[in-house]
């Protein structure tokens, strides 16, 4: 999942980042208004998580253009300020979610977990893809009864897939998903790690469930 | 007179203006009756008058007809006088008496049944060639006015008076009726007057109500209520349009309150969010000693950020209402300067900045060194913080004769026209500069401007996009050795 925050603080935004990178998200960070509207337009985001006092261009506007010219990307507001008008506002103009500073780490993933939760038809933190059972909030990858050891990042590769389970994927899909801006996506190194991915989940068990489409991508067949 | 002022003043007014109403009426009534009292018997003055010298006239005009002196006959003041009134003439006496003959009657007029006698004063009077107005009450209570005229011959006295008087009855009938149309019109009047005097002070304190009932909607939340003002330009469109003045002051005011708040709020919880979520991140899982390090250490920079941004906004609330203590003192401007330039030098050279100093040191500033410290530090920064790799700034000082002025001038971006009149607001950010990727939280300048008119003095800026800015601190010119 690639996830854009928009932070202005250079200390928070950072520790977004790491904390996010670390819960295996594709992170790409924006340090001002007007960078988090462009981004958010060049790009496509699983989530966006937008700070409401930032330079250039305040959260609220960039949240009304998204919204306005249609983007339903998902949108957690993140704010500090002391009466709920602001929170009132954005959730108005199309915001998911909202959180106050300063919040517990352990909320934010899992609040993130909830919100991208919604795009998918899975409705608790543990998605069930056929005879996988992913646990979002630990991380645990669990077939036929077998913990399955997974690198991160198979783990976001087999998380992306799993929320769009029964739908092709593209290469181009995945490489925008799963990596951030900083790696440059090729398609041979998504190739790759599909290959891991599937010794890890498909090799040993009877049911296939990792499958090639050929000529358009992958899917997780449940 | 407690009681008096505790009455309502819809009530006083009314009351007032009855009673103010009430008098006047009663004087205009008082002084309506006694003109027409007076008008009325000048009117049979008048007669009277004109009726005693028709009489005098005929007394030496023998009749035509038979040649005789025409009073011998009984009925010949009849005559003259129904010559002279017609039918008003019946009702009005007339005598002609000769005085120097004991009073004795020499003409009546037929139908006197009554005799007025002729008062001594009037005699004298008549002697000396004077008529006199009197008054006789006859018998049967009713009051006459009666006019005795003396008739001369080349200017002495005959002897002979005309007397010619009338009944004030009708007079006094009349007045007495227009007292009773008196008497009932102005207690009506007075009560008309009455009515509508409180309908309309309840309409004009209508007005009040109003303004009183929208100020009532204005709480600390809902500022935006407004009076309605009249379309009339009287006082209470003044007082409308004063009290909304006010109210818009008032929101301003606190506009800037809530922003001012606010924004130490997301400074402050935003160093928070940084501090906890540092602290959290690092416990989640089993680090290396290296990761630890790294957020102990993010940690700290966090805390000494947020204990900077603190102490500044506690220095900045204390300046601006004036609870600071000023401790004066004179030292040399220059190393002060300079000692400033030493303390921002990693800044200095990473841009590779070059600063040129003209001031003298001659010890004449009298200020608080740390606040001054302050003031120019923050201002220093700023420029460095604003021009561009290898420029200079400069700062020079250049006094007037009321002011020290210490200017300071970079060629940095400048700017925008629009932003000037709030630079100096706390948080204000012009989008131009970046003030806290470079480390700063906004209040550096509104610290700077607190501080300096704590001194009395002033602060102000020029400045142009492209070409740079310069910013003066004033300080008056003090007496103090």
């Amino acid at each position: 999942m690639r996830l854009l925050v928009a932070e202005d603080d250079l200390r928070l935004g950072d520790l977004l980042s790491r904390t996010l990178k670390e819960e295996s998200y594709a992170v790409d960070w924006a340090k001002d208004g007007q960078e988090a509207e462009w981004l958010a337009f060049e790009n496509h985001y699983d989530m966006i998580i937008l700070d409401l006092m930032m330079p250039r261009k305040d959260g609220l506007s960039v949240l009304k253009t998204l919204r306005d010219s249609g983007k339903t990307v998902k949108v957690m507001i993140l704010t500090a300020m002391d009466t709920t008008d602001d929170i009132v506002k954005g959730l108005d103009l199309g915001a998911d979610d909202y959180l106050t500073k300063p919040f517990s780490v352990d909320e934010i993933l899992a609040r993130v977990r909830a919100l991208l939760r919604r795009q998918t038809k899975h409705r608790s933190a543990v998605m069930k893809v056929g005879p996988l059972e992913i646990d979002q909030a630990r991380k645990e990858v669990v077939r036929g009864g077998k913990k399955l050891d997974l690198t991160l990042k198979e783990y976001s590769l087999l998380h992306y897939l799993a929320a769009n389970s029964g739908r092709v994927v593209s290469r181009t899909q995945m490489a925008e998903h799963v990596w951030d801006m900083d790696y440059e996506p090729m398609s041979n190194v998504v190739d790759v790690y599909v290959g891991y991915l599937r010794n890890k989940i498909d090799k040993g068990f009877e049911k296939s469930i990792l499958k090639t489409v050929r000529g358009h991508g992958y899917m997780l067949d449940a | 007179m407690e009681a008096l002022r505790k009455i309502p003043l819809r009530i006083k007014l009314v009351l007032g203006h009855v009673v103010t109403m009430g008098i006047i009426l009663s004087a205009l009534g008082y002084g309506i009756l006694k003109y027409v009292e007076h008008k009325l018997v000048d009117s049979i003055e008048l007669t009277l008058r004109t009726t005693a010298d028709g009489i005098i006239e005929r007394r030496f005009t023998p009749n035509p007809l038979t040649g005789r002196n025409p009073f011998q006959n009984r009925d010949q003041i009849d005559r003259i006088m129904e010559q002279m009134l017609g039918g008003r003439g019946l009702r009005m006496h007339g005598f002609l008496i000769n005085v120097n003959k004991d009073q004795s009657k020499l003409s009546q007029k037929s139908t006197t049944k009554v005799n007025f006698p002729t008062s001594r004063g009037a005699v004298i009077r008549a002697r000396n060639g004077e008529s006199t107005y009197e008054n006789i009450l006859r018998k049967d209570g009713v009051l006459f006015r009666l006019l005795s005229v003396p008739i001369l011959n080349a200017g002495q006295f005959t002897g002979e008076i005309v007397k010619v008087g009338v009944s004030l009855q009708e007079t006094k009938d009349t007045l007495k009726n227009l007292s009773y149309v008196l008497w009932i019109a102005i207690p009506i009047a007075l009560f008309l007057s009455m009515i509508v005097g409180y309908i309309l002070t309840r309409q004009s304190l209508q007005s009040v109500k109003v303004i009183t009932q929208t100020t009532n909607l204005i709480t600390s939340s809902d500022l935006k209520n407004r009076i309605p003002l009249p379309d009339a330009h009287d006082e209470i469109f003044e007082l409308s349009t004063t009290v909304n003045k006010m109210l818009d002051r008032l929101e301003d005011s606190f506009t800037r309150q809530q922003h001012f708040s606010g924004n130490v709020s997301h400074e402050l919880r935003t160093s928070l969010a940084v501090l906890r979520g540092e602290s959290e991140l690092a416990l989640r899982r089993t680090r290396s000693p290296e990761e630890y390090k790294k957020a102990l250490d993010n940690i700290m920079i966090e805390s000494k950020h947020m204990a900077e941004i603190v102490e500044n906004l506690l220095l900045l609330s204390r300046a601006k209402s004036g609870k600071l203590q000023i401790d004066r003192e004179k030292f040399n401007l220059e190393l002060f300067i300079e000692k400033i330039i030493e303390n921002l030098d990693d800044m200095i050279q990473e841009k590779k900045i070059k600063v040129n100093i003209h001031v003298s040191g001659i010890p004449d500033l009298f200020v608080s060194k740390s606040y001054f410290n302050i003031i120019l530090q923050n201002l220093i920064m700023n420029a460095v913080k604003h021009s561009k790799p290898e420029q200079s700034i400069i700062i020079q000082k250049n006094d007037s004769d009321k002011w020290h002025e210490i200017e300071i001038i970079d060629n940095g971006h400048g700017i925008p026209g629009k932003d000037l009149p709030f630079i100096f607001d706390s948080f204000y950010r012009a989008d131009t500069a970046r003030n806290r990727s470079a480390g700063g939280a906004g209040i550096g300048l509104s610290l700077t401007k607190a501080l300096t008119e704590l001194h009395n003095g002033k602060v102000g800026v020029v400045s142009e996009i492209g070409k740079g800015s310069s910013f003066k601190v004033y300080l008056p010119i003090s007496n103090e050795t």
